[in-house]
């Protein structure tokens, strides 16, 4: 469970910078994310406190893969980077 | 089936849930309807509905919350709203994923506080139970249904099981006896505006207490009755480490739309020789038993040659459909979506356009439909605009015809590739490359003239990797094939007769150049000499701007005709050996890949653009690219 990871370290970064495998709790989300997209994004887990964790990058500059509440999303750059988060722990290499 | 806009019927249930949580499925098993299902988000765009035990099901586009971000999320709350005002509805089920439930519980713990305001009835099925049984573990539906207090059933759509316990709380639903209504509250008589009911849906979903409230309890109930997530996230998360690699990620998916490409050809190839020979025998046996000449001509030239000309390629069409069903039924396609997603970005679109520029492949309308589901507005327009360049299945007859007849049926590779497999990728790749460089153009268009279609981001829920249902694919397939020929037969009939009587008279069989056809055809021919084509094609092309399958059944009346019925030959032999050159038929299968030849197309865009406007200039704008590609293509081969 991500929920065993929280809170012990506070290294802090925007989601989109996260390395995969890194286990990561957020933070805050960037004003410029519009009220209805952030609603979603809190509605499908993202969401101040939860624990997230990069799955693997992709290739040809694909979104990134999160799991958060027991699902796989792949979220763009352009969202991720406007989501503040604090790793937790987690390696760094690509799984 | 669509939902007629103002028509709701007594005793209606409401079938909702999170997208790709088999909500369609269990529709389909509750009523007995093979409406459309895949393994991806946001299959269903429309609301469906049917009859069955005395109810009225409703089966709607899969939302995450009562709170709508895209535009089949607006449709899908807004109709279910105004089905609960209109007083009709006496239960709404929401199904759940059992492998995602925490996500799930979600929508239903939303759904539960809007039932219970306004006293209706609600019940949960817990979908998908087949696979945490496989995994080994269990749902404590109990216990769910004690902290919920509403009836809850698990349940596997997919192998039917667990139905028998929902289909018998929803027959209580029909005659509402006291019985039931003691047991599930009973239904209030209270009308709610629609005002009234966006109010109670603004109060759930506003606010980020709200939000914390139903995200917590949601993570509770899933923690307490249901086995953690992770189990299920292992065996996609060891596909994906290939799929999504960088190393393998991309030529697997170069490699699965190449094999796409040269199954339609190949593997349809034994099921077409067989039809091609049962409709030669067919015409053998039948027609000399008609005494009367003109009817022996009409049945030769209008009915074989025309009719069954297009009948040899229905096997490409099913091949098709089979394949598209697998890419949907395994969960690839978001894998191949999200793959996509930056190259597509270069051209104004998202990764989210790629499941409808593929099912394009199919059919343009229903792929027009399931932009719905793509958030941002100015991308929707996009893939909406674009989506007619892929090659519909009514253009791989033509293909088929023209490929036949001038590219040899030889293998290179030591028998790997099929050269004509090779030629039908080429114009596949033709019509998907068009389609991103006509986007790319509009798109700089729209963002100087339409600054107010808002941009929304990109993210893509993985749906888990499963096993295809191959006994559904191949029903679906076939469903969809037989319809695809029961529509484009009748329009294809029409046309050839239309076409026969005017090639016919006044000459009778065999005097095709003294028709009323061949006088109009000559008077058509400077238009598409330049082209290097005949007066018989241009006819065809005219007849086939209603619908393009047309083509192939108006050539086989008209080469029928000429030949008084005489000349048994396959229509690509006639075809090769009318003196049309290769660079005409490559001039010709351009044309076809890029025109805009499907009155059906045109309406279904007029309807989801809400304008007159779009589709009368795409109309004129992909005919105009489709000639000028064509001549180009002409001037090039000679």
């Amino acid at each position: 469970m991500l929920d065993a990871h929280r809170g012990d370290s506070s290294l802090s970064k925007s989601m989109a910078r996260l390395a995969p495998g890194q286990i990561a709790e957020i933070l805050s989300f960037s004003d410029d994310l519009s009220e209805s997209f952030l609603t979603r994004l809190r509605e499908l887990g993202f969401r101040e406190g939860e624990v997230v964790r990069c799955v693997r990058h992709l290739p040809l500059g694909a979104p990134p893969v999160f799991e958060i509440c027991g699902t796989n999303y792949s979220v763009d750059f352009d969202v991720a980077s406007q989501i503040q988060t604090r790793v937790v722990t987690g390696s760094t290499q690509n799984k | 089936m669509a939902l007629p806009p103002e028509k709701i019927l007594t005793d209606e249930i409401l079938i909702l849930g999170n997208p790709n949580s088999g909500k369609t499925l269990l529709f389909n098993r509750l009523t007995g309807l093979k409406a459309k299902v895949a393994n991806f988000p946001g299959v269903t765009v429309e609301i469906r509905k049917a009859q069955a035990d005395g109810l009225t099901l409703y089966d709607y586009p899969g939302i995450y919350s009562l709170k709508a971000l895209t535009l089949d999320e607006k449709v899908a709350i807004d109709r279910m709203l105004a089905a609960c005002a209109q007083g009709e509805t006496r239960a709404l089920v929401c199904v759940l994923d059992a492998t995602r439930l925490e996500r799930s519980l979600y929508l239903f713990l939303q759904m539960r506080t809007f039932c219970l305001e306004l006293g209706l009835p609600l019940v949960g099925a817990v979908n998908v139970i087949d696979e945490v049984l496989g995994a080994g573990r269990n749902i404590d539906i109990e216990g769910l249904k004690k902290e919920l207090g509403v009836p809850v059933f698990a349940l596997s759509a997919k192998f039917g099981s667990g139905l028998k316990d929902l289909k018998g709380i929803l027959a209580k639903f029909s005659t509402p006896a006291p019985s039931a209504s003691q047991m599930l509250n009973e239904k209030k008589t209270t009308s709610w505006t629609m005002e009234q009911l966006r109010e109670k849906v603004a109060r759930i979903t506003e606010g980020s207490a709200n939000i914390l409230k139903y995200k917590t309890e949601s993570a509770r109930l899933a923690r307490e009755y249901a086995p953690s997530a992770d189990t299920f996230l292992r065996l996609s998360n060891k596909l994906d480490a290939f799929f999504l690699s960088t190393w393998g990620g991309p030529p697997a998916f170069a490699l699965i739309m190449l094999f796409l490409f040269q199954a339609i050809f190949s593997w349809s190839s034994p099921l077409m020789d067989f039809i091609d020979l049962g409709l030669t025998q067919f015409a053998g046996i039948i027609s000399p038993l008609i005494t009367i000449d003109i009817l022996r001509d009409f049945f030769n030239e209008a009915l074989v040659a025309g009719l069954g000309s297009f009948l040899v390629f229905a096997p490409q069409i099913f091949v098709l459909f089979c394949i598209i069903g697998v890419l949907e039924d395994s969960g690839y396609l978001a894998r191949a979506a999200i793959i996509l997603h930056r190259p597509l970005s270069w051209a104004g679109l998202s990764g989210r356009s790629f499941v409808p520029l593929l099912s394009g492949h199919a059919c343009a309308i229903p792929a027009m439909l399931s932009t719905r589901m793509i958030e941002s507005p100015r991308k929707r327009l996009l893939t909406l605009l674009v989506v007619p360049f892929t090659s519909c299945s009514a253009r791989l007859p033509v293909y088929a015809l023209l490929i036949g007849g001038f590219v040899p049926a030889t293998t290179l590779l030591g028998g790997l590739i099929d050269l004509r497999g090779l030629a039908f990728f080429g114009l596949f790749a033709l019509g998907v490359v068009t389609a991103i460089l006509a986007a790319a153009i509009l798109d700089k268009i729209l963002k100087s003239k339409a600054k107010n279609l808002d941009d929304a981001p990109f993210i893509v829920e993985l749906p888990p990797y499963r096993w295809p249902s191959f006994s559904s694919i191949l029903q679906n397939a076939g469903i969809k094939t037989w319809g695809f020929i029961y529509n484009a037969g009748f329009i294809i009939f029409l046309v050839t007769v239309v076409v026969w009587t005017l090639g016919y008279f006044p000459g009778g069989s065999g005097d095709l150049e003294n028709s009323w056809l061949g006088s109009l055809g000559k008077f058509l021919e400077p238009v598409v000499a330049p082209l290097g084509m005949d007066w018989k094609i241009g006819v065809a092309i005219l007849a086939s701007f209603l619908a393009r399958e047309v083509f192939v059944g108006t050539l086989g009346t008209l080469y029928g005709i000429e030949s008084a019925g005489d000349n048994l030959n396959s229509l690509s032999e006639r075809l090769s050996g009318s003196g049309m050159t290769l660079a005409t038929a490559v001039a010709l299968l351009v044309f076809y890949a890029l025109a805009m030849q499907c009155v059906s197309t045109l309406a279904v865009m007029r309807k989801e653009t809400g304008s007159f406007k779009i589709p009368v200039m795409s109309f004129f704008g992909m005919t105009l690219l489709a000639y000028g590609a064509a001549a180009l293509a002409y001037w090039l081969m000679s």
